[in-house]
């Protein structure tokens, strides 16, 4: 069976300090970058969705043929909220007459994916997963499961989740019904990740895809059986993983119970380094691949890092209701 | 007609999201479609609803939607002289 590569990167998020200095490539000022990119004529209509996808896929991209991509998978937890917004407040303030077509179009989750394909003039493959968290890693995994069998080659995945006024305005009444209640709020931001898949290596490729395992949520082993079956399975011990770089959708730490096989491991929360959203994972991929990358992180975010280590092998884990497992290796 | 005509350059602004372009820039007689302001058919179905709503105008006829958004001059005569609201 094929390796499965990742060649290609580009994220926007935003950031607890925009201004971090040492992490310029977590900035991104979105519309005017979106803006050298298309036409007003070709923005008019897209949502802050649209863009960051638009954009994200773009800079992905970049370097390959067109022709050469087979096909575009996106993952979304809420999909195009700011139009789904304009479309449903129009429905009630006009009593369902009169309703604008632009919103209605634009508010499915697979706009993105879409305007995508459209912009870059792929007829390939197009799909859009919504699972809420794992969002993202669904739409991996088919990618991962196609690249392996050689049904194609090269493949766009992404997430992108955006805020919007009404969505804030019910994440604040979550927050504060969750914080009576003692349980995890909702995120309260918004960003997007794509990246190129193949199976194919070029002088480009930033790491090899090992493997990806999505738990579902009745599944009876814990985490941390989950995550030592995963890596049996990957003939790998606790030991030799160089780090982890997780996440979870509560906010207590799941290393911080008794978790001693990982004791010596180097553990990343990046939740700590991005304002947290539905499928902010493309940010821990994006960060695993810098850390591969550059072997080592900037010293202000990474506040479990080891001294001198090699990272060759990263361990990316999304904790949740249900939990998602990626593994990196260096090439 | 001249009132009616620049609150229409401004409502197919407002309605078309033309961030980029003013009501000084478009031209009653330019055409809509195409080569002048360059809208395609998602912004014909906005205008469409744009009549029923702003002006009581039902558009049921593709051929008649040709002709009447032509041009603000075109499109300003034909609600003048079917508007209801």
């Amino acid at each position: 069976m094929n390796k499965v590569y990742i060649n290609a990167a580009s994220i926007c998020v935003a950031t607890p300090n925009q201004q971090d200095a040492t992490g310029s490539w977590l900035k991104v000022d979105l519309p005017k970058i979106t803006n050298k990119l298309l036409s007003p004529n070709a923005t008019r209509r897209m949502s802050k969705a649209v863009k960051m996808g638009i954009f994200c896929s773009l800079e992905a991209v970049n370097h390959l043929d067109a022709a050469t991509l087979d096909g575009i998978l996106v993952g979304s937890s809420k999909g195009c909220l700011i139009d789904s917004d304009k479309f449903l407040q129009s429905i009630v303030e006009q009593q369902e007459e009169f309703l604008s077509p632009t919103p209605f179009i634009q508010s499915t989750h697979n706009t993105v994916a879409g305007q995508i394909a459209l912009l870059i003039k792929n007829r390939g493959y197009n799909m859009t997963y919504s699972q809420g968290r794992i969002s993202f890693e669904s739409a991996v995994l088919d990618a991962y499961i196609q690249l392996k069998m050689n049904e194609r080659n090269t493949l766009l995945v992404g997430a992108v989740d955006e805020l919007s006024d009404i969505s804030i305005k019910i994440s604040s009444a979550l927050d504060e019904a969750a914080s009576q209640y003692k349980t995890t709020g909702s995120s309260q931001s918004e960003g997007a990740g794509f990246f190129v898949f193949s199976n194919l290596q070029d002088q480009h490729t930033r790491a090899e895809l090992t493997d990806i395992s999505i738990y579902p949520a009745t599944t009876k082993l814990s985490s941390e059986d989950q995550v030592l079956a995963f890596l049996k399975k990957n003939d790998l011990s606790a030991e030799q993983i160089d780090a982890i770089v997780y996440g979870s959708e509560n906010t207590e730490n799941p290393f911080d119970t008794s978790w001693t096989n990982f004791n010596k491991t180097t553990k990343i929360n990046y939740q700590l380094l991005v304002c947290r959203f539905d499928t902010d994972v493309v940010f821990a991929l994006d960060l695993a691949l810098k850390l591969l990358h550059h072997q080592t992180l900037v010293p202000k975010s990474s506040p479990t890092e080891n001294g001198s280590r090699s990272y060759q092998k990263i361990l990316i884990c999304n904790f949740g209701e249900q939990n998602s497992l990626m593994l990196l290796s260096g090439c | 007609m001249e009132e009616l005509k620049a609150e229409l350059k401004t409502k197919i602004i407002e309605a078309l999201n033309l961030e980029e372009v003013t009501v000084d820039e478009i031209e009653d007689q330019a055409p809509l479609f195409g080569d002048g302001l360059g809208l395609d058919s998602i912004d014909a179905l906005e205008l469409t609803v744009l009549l029923d709503k702003d002006y009581g105008i039902k558009v049921t006829d593709p051929k008649i939607g040709k002709t009447i958004f032509q041009s603000i001059e075109t499109l300003a005569t034909y609600i003048s002289e079917n508007r209801t609201k």
